[in-house]
């Protein structure tokens, strides 16, 4: 006869602690990364002195940063929200 | 055990209860925003309010928690839930008095786990429940926000090394309100459903619904609304704590910390783990100041409130167990009735006491004073 047993919950669930830690420490450095990164960009685009192409970049950069900024707040929130 | 009376007096100190957690954490998510001026605190406390509401609708796992997880539901009866409330709102209004950043949560429970031991001994007490889902935690939770906001911190200061001031300041403001926006959604998410889970735990206590139901809505609708009109109101005295107390935040910081907090307090959320939303911002405030260059933190307010903390959960529990003994002395009835009462006096006295000393939206920017500690090996008023 096959019997099954479920073994009993751990006191402390290191899973769910290791994974806030995980993902917390990954978002918030992540966001503030690239939100310091749009600033850095906004700060040297208003210098006179920078050049065409580096303002082209720059934009590049800060619109790519700023992008990835809406994407990790609408993805956090959908994931917590629907899962 | 139905009684309609007793039903509908544990709702509204439930909700007299998340009122006081909103007055109580409206810190939590404001307080680096007003201290670098990147909203007044008049508006802040208006966002807050408004993302507590929409944040109570977002999730309902830590209400499960709290309403089955901390003790048990067969043999809870109202009066205890009553007896809890009582313990938990009296700490929340000592600790404000004092502008000491304690947990309403840890208030909260410890106040229900204490009432619940005075009525049916130690059995009834999932300590399983409190160790594994609130003590642990906590512990790390406070220490999980510091390190990461003083990384973030770090690295956001050390890659705009070469911005011009004004711009890095400005920009930095502006990411102030977009993160206290989410701060105050994740602390409306995590803090708003510790009292779904209580007034869940009265309905089946007094047999309104089953067991392992879901949290009806009109109790989602009532707690979004009750911690909004708390947090509307904002308890200036924390805010100034958290604000101007642990260190002088600077735009860079009150966004690291503030983006930390609600990291942390989402993916917690998300695991159906009741955080301390208190225990996380002040670590992250704690921690942005780690991050700066010279390191500024009055470590000995940190230590004081670290040892409030320490007292919050036995404190909260004496409270709500001695709440419940005056309950059955009396008569159910007439004894919640007497606590009711008792409690109503206690804060109608804290709060007209604490006219004398008052801070609110005019001087909660005020800087610490030099009644207050300095920074280690630094002068009173800090710096940058």
């Amino acid at each position: 006869m096959l019997t099954t047993s479920t073994a009993p919950k751990p006191l402390i669930d290191w899973v769910s602690i290791g994974k806030v830690l995980y993902i917390s420490t990954a978002s918030a450095v992540l966001l503030v990364v690239l939100f310091t990164i749009t600033v850095y960009c906004l700060s040297t685009l208003r210098n006179r002195h920078t050049t065409v192409s580096n303002r082209v970049l720059l934009s590049a950069v800060a619109l790519t940063s700023s992008t990835g900024i809406l994407a990790v707040i609408i993805s956090g929130l959908y994931y917590i929200i629907n899962k | 055990m139905h009684d309609t009376f007793l039903l509908v007096l544990v709702v509204l100190i439930a909700l007299g209860f998340d009122f006081t957690n909103g007055f109580h954490d409206t810190a939590n998510a404001v307080a680096p925003s007003i201290a670098t001026r990147a909203l007044s605190p008049r508006a802040a406390v208006i966002l807050a309010s408004v993302f507590n509401f929409i944040g109570a609708f977002l999730s309902l796992k830590v209400a499960a928690t709290v309403a089955s997880g901390i003790v048990s539901q067969t043999d809870i009866i109202l009066p205890v839930v009553f007896g809890g409330l009582v313990g938990a709102i009296a700490w929340n209004i000592t600790t404000w008095y004092f502008g000491i950043p304690s947990s309403s949560s840890h208030a909260l429970i410890g106040g229900v786990a204490g009432a619940m031991l005075a009525h049916a001994g130690t059995s009834a007490v999932l300590w399983k429940g409190i160790v594994g889902k609130v003590l642990v935690p906590s512990l790390f939770a406070p220490i999980f926000a510091l390190v990461i906001a003083a990384i973030a911190t770090t690295l956001s200061r050390r890659l705009t090394l070469k911005s011009d001031d004004e711009t890095k300041s400005w920009g930095m403001r502006a990411g102030q309100i977009g993160s206290s926006t989410l701060l105050s959604l994740a602390h409306g998410t995590n803090d708003a459903q510790k009292t779904m889970g209580i007034i869940t735990l009265a309905l089946v206590a007094n047999g309104t619904i089953l067991q392992d139901a879901a949290t009806p809505t009109w109790v989602i609708v009532v707690c979004g609304a009750a911690i909004a009109l708390g947090t509307f109101l904002g308890g200036w005295r924390i805010i100034r704590t958290m604000g101007q107390g642990f260190t002088t935040i600077s735009p860079t910081q009150g966004f690291a910390a503030q983006i930390t907090s609600s990291a942390v307090i989402l993916s917690s959320s998300h695991f159906g783990i009741p955080l301390s939303t208190t225990y996380v911002a002040t670590g992250s405030i704690v921690g942005s100041g780690v991050g700066t260059k010279k390191r500024q933190v009055r470590w000995s307010l940190a230590g004081r409130v670290a040892l409030a903390w320490l007292i919050t959960l036995p404190i909260a529990g004496l409270c709500g167990a001695a709440s419940f003994y005056v309950e059955r002395a009396c008569g159910y009835k007439v004894g919640v009735l007497v606590m009711g009462l008792a409690l109503m006096s206690y804060a109608s006295f804290v709060f007209l006491r604490s006219r004398s000393d008052k801070i609110d939206a005019g001087n909660v920017n005020d800087k610490w004073g030099e009644h207050h500690e300095a920074f280690e090996g630094v002068d009173a008023t800090g710096g940058q």
